[in-house]
């Protein structure tokens, strides 16, 4: 997606020798990759991901790439730059799987992450809509009483109050 | 694609604090001169017009969290959030006939404090007290603390200078001018905020095509263009219900009732909410034009500057310090004097020592808004993270008073007890639901269960109240007569 | 899940900016008139 002026920014950046080294491993920091999935109740959350410790690798560039189903059979890209972190927000209900990798100073990519499991899980509906019902009656009443009250008052406003 | 550097050279960034400090100080001497008395101080002398009116409502109620959330909003609750957010405009709109009424039952009233004291009596007052200062101390602290932060991040200068300086700044431009300070620097200040926010906006709008906006957004942020986007819609009400409780309770809308002239200030405040209703939309919308500019949002709480600085470039970054700074002096202003005027008024002159004279109300009323200055300048210096939270815990506070007010201003059977009760009871419902349920849920409870007293009281303890005892100027004989 | 309509966004925001814009102007206007009657405080 960002190809182009990935590879600029890259090999602009970092001294090459002749020998081509493996782009270093990478692994999520925050939230951590795990077994289970995470559960997100807002559809929003911050990823943040860096080269694992350990692997040898100099300022590469990375790669997340996120899917509806586990084997990435439709992915979708969702970042490509020198950052180590990005916001992602407006996530469906459902299951979502994340991966990262490292490119290296020509842009050929590394290992993929683990897999982060994310499961978009909103509030309940019905405590929704419960609130936006309380919340109309109360705005209701709260209209009622001043549109009527003023009203009420202008009309009697010959008399003293 | 990596981030440029969004902010602004500390040197810029202490020019333009300097420019804006220098400006507003002087402005304040210039103005306040006007003030002839400790009325004229604290009420503009009762007369101000239309254009003042309506720009002093409207830039009070935009403040830092305006301009920095909206696009915080629009990104992590897309369209509903920002439709949601631009719903604060309706306090304005429903406290437009209340000023009305509240200037016809108190011709010469000063204060929130004045009615409910006249209203309910005294033990409802002292609550009401609390209640009121709670919040505005909230309010201040967290002002106090935004202008602080937003100014390190945007130009580097520390948090404890730039935090001091802006408090500072306000404290004497209010000090020296009183509300004709705060009105008039709040016109100037409601332009640049605007105009900045148009700019902003307009410039986005010329670099990005709005369809692949909303294409992009569709693919990789699909809930932000729901219809019914649960997140966005769980807090609707709540929000609200917080917002009419800070308007309607707090001396900051009441004193600018009673500032205005008479058959300017319900229109005057309509007008604000007029005003007010597009800006989180127009602020906001940015945010979501980051993907389609190919900004990677690192840090959800600067993503507005972010997107303006990268597109408008270190202009950008100087329109986001000047409607910041804007957007905060103008409510640390109002706070600062109507809090000072509370407490004068209120506590002072009404329950401690009521043959105060001119001067010495005058001279008191320039030790309160310096005494608290420096109570917020020392809560905010150490820059606690959980300061916000105050604030969030002031909504079922406020909210707990929606409707004794109301109540008290329109139905003579309202009584004491019931609001008292009202007060009482929403406010630590409203709080338990806040720990217990959610934050999304504690203002909205809390004005349920006091609307629920307050109908219930109605029933069981009607009372029947005279409305011609809240005009002092017949009650109280000794009560000085402008005119 | 239903979206808004894209016509919708275009209305919201066009909409939004302008309505500021209108806003400042409204203000300004304002201003000259109370200055003629002499009515600004």
């Amino acid at each position: 997606m960002y190809a182009a002026a990935l590879c600029a920014a890259v090999t602009g950046g970092v001294g090459t020798s002749a020998q081509a080294a493996e782009p270093p491993a990478v692994e999520f920091i925050q939230p951590e990759a795990g077994d289970a999935a995470i559960v997100n109740t807002t559809g929003h959350i911050d990823l943040v991901w860096a080269v694992r410790p350990g692997s040898d690798g100099s300022a590469p560039a990375y790669e997340l790439e996120g899917a509806r189903s586990g084997d990435f059979a439709e992915p979708m890209g969702y970042y490509s730059g020198l950052d180590e972190r990005t916001f992602l927000s407006g996530l469906a209900e459902g299951a979502y799987f994340f991966r990262v990798r490292a490119l290296d100073a020509e842009a050929r990519p590394g290992e993929w992450s683990e897999v982060l499991a994310l499961e978009v899980d909103y509030v309940e509906r019905w405590q929704v809509n419960l609130l936006m019902l309380v919340g109309l009656l109360c705005l209701a009443a709260t209209v009622g009483i001043i549109v009527r009250g003023s009203l009420r008052a202008e009309g009697s406003s010959h008399r003293k109050f | 694609m990596d981030v440029e550097n969004i902010t602004l050279s500390r040197e810029t960034g202490w020019i333009l604090l300097a420019i804006f400090s220098i400006a507003w100080v002087g402005l304040g001497i210039f103005w306040g001169r006007k003030a002839k008395d400790h009325e004229g101080f604290m009420l503009a002398g009762r007369n101000v017009g239309m254009a003042l009116g309506a720009a002093t409502a409207m830039a009070t109620w935009v403040t830092s969290n305006t301009i920095m959330l909206a696009p915080q909003f629009a990104l992590k609750m897309g369209i509903w959030g920002m439709l949601a957010y631009s719903t604060a405009s309706f306090g304005l709109f429903l406290f437009a006939p209340m000023a009305f009424r509240i200037r016809k039952l108190l011709p010469k009233g000063f204060t929130s404090g004045d009615f409910i004291r006249l209203r309910y009596g005294k033990p409802v007052w002292v609550l009401f007290l609390v209640v009121s200062m709670i919040y505005s101390m909230a309010w201040l602290v967290s002002m106090a603390m935004a202008g602080g932060i937003v100014l390190q991040t945007l130009s580097g200068i520390d948090y404890k200078f730039g935090m001091s300086v802006i408090l500072g700044v306000c404290v004497l431009y209010t000090l020296f001018g009183g509300l004709y300070a705060v009105i008039g620097t709040d016109f100037v200040q409601s332009l640049i905020i605007l105009i900045g926010i148009v700019t902003v906006g307009a410039v986005v709008l010329t670099k990005v095509d709005l369809s692949v906006v909303y294409a992009d957004v569709a693919t990789t942020q699909p809930a932000l263009l729901d219809v019914l986007m649960p997140v966005a819609l769980l807090a609707l009400f709540n929000n609200m219900f917080f917002g009419f409780g800070e308007i309607f309770h707090n001396n900051v809308w009441w004193s600018r009732a009673f500032a205005m002239r008479g058959d300017v200030s319900h229109k005057a405040f309509f007008l604000s909410g007029f005003l007010w209703f597009p800006i989180p939309v127009a602020a906001g919308f940015i945010a979501l034009c980051a993907g389609s500019l190919g900004i990677n949002v690192t840090d959800i709480d600067g993503v507005g500057p972010l997107v303006a600085s990268q597109v408008l470039g270190p202009v950008g970054a100087v329109v986001v310090f000047v409607v910041v700074f804007c957007s905060l002096a103008s409510s640390i202003d109002s706070l600062l004097a109507a809090t000072s005027d509370l407490l004068v008024q209120d506590v002072y002159r009404k329950m401690l020592h009521p043959e105060a004279s001119e001067a010495q109300l005058r001279r008191l009323g320039s030790i309160l808004i310096v005494a608290l200055g420096l109570l917020t300048w020392l809560i905010a210096l150490p820059r606690m993270a959980d300061l916000n939270v105050v604030l969030f815990l002031s909504g079922p506070l406020v909210a707990s008073v929606i409707f004794p007010v109301i109540g008290g201003l329109y139905w003579e059977k309202a009584g004491q007890g019931g609001a008292f009760c009202a007060i009482l009871l929403g406010s630590s419902v409203g709080l338990v639901t806040y720990y217990t349920i959610g934050w999304y849920a504690a203002s909205l409870v809390s004005a349920a269960i006091s609307l629920t007293v307050m109908l219930a009281a109605l029933r069981i303890a009607p009372g029947d109240f005279d409305w011609k005892l809240l005009d002092e100027s017949s009650v109280n004989p000794n009560h000085p007569d402008p005119s | 899940m239903t979206f808004f309509p894209e016509t919708f966004f275009y209305f919201l925001v066009y909409g939004a900016l302008f309505w500021t814009g209108l806003g400042a102007a409204i203000l300004i206007f304002l201003l000259l008139k109370d200055h003629k009657n002499k009515k600004i405080w």
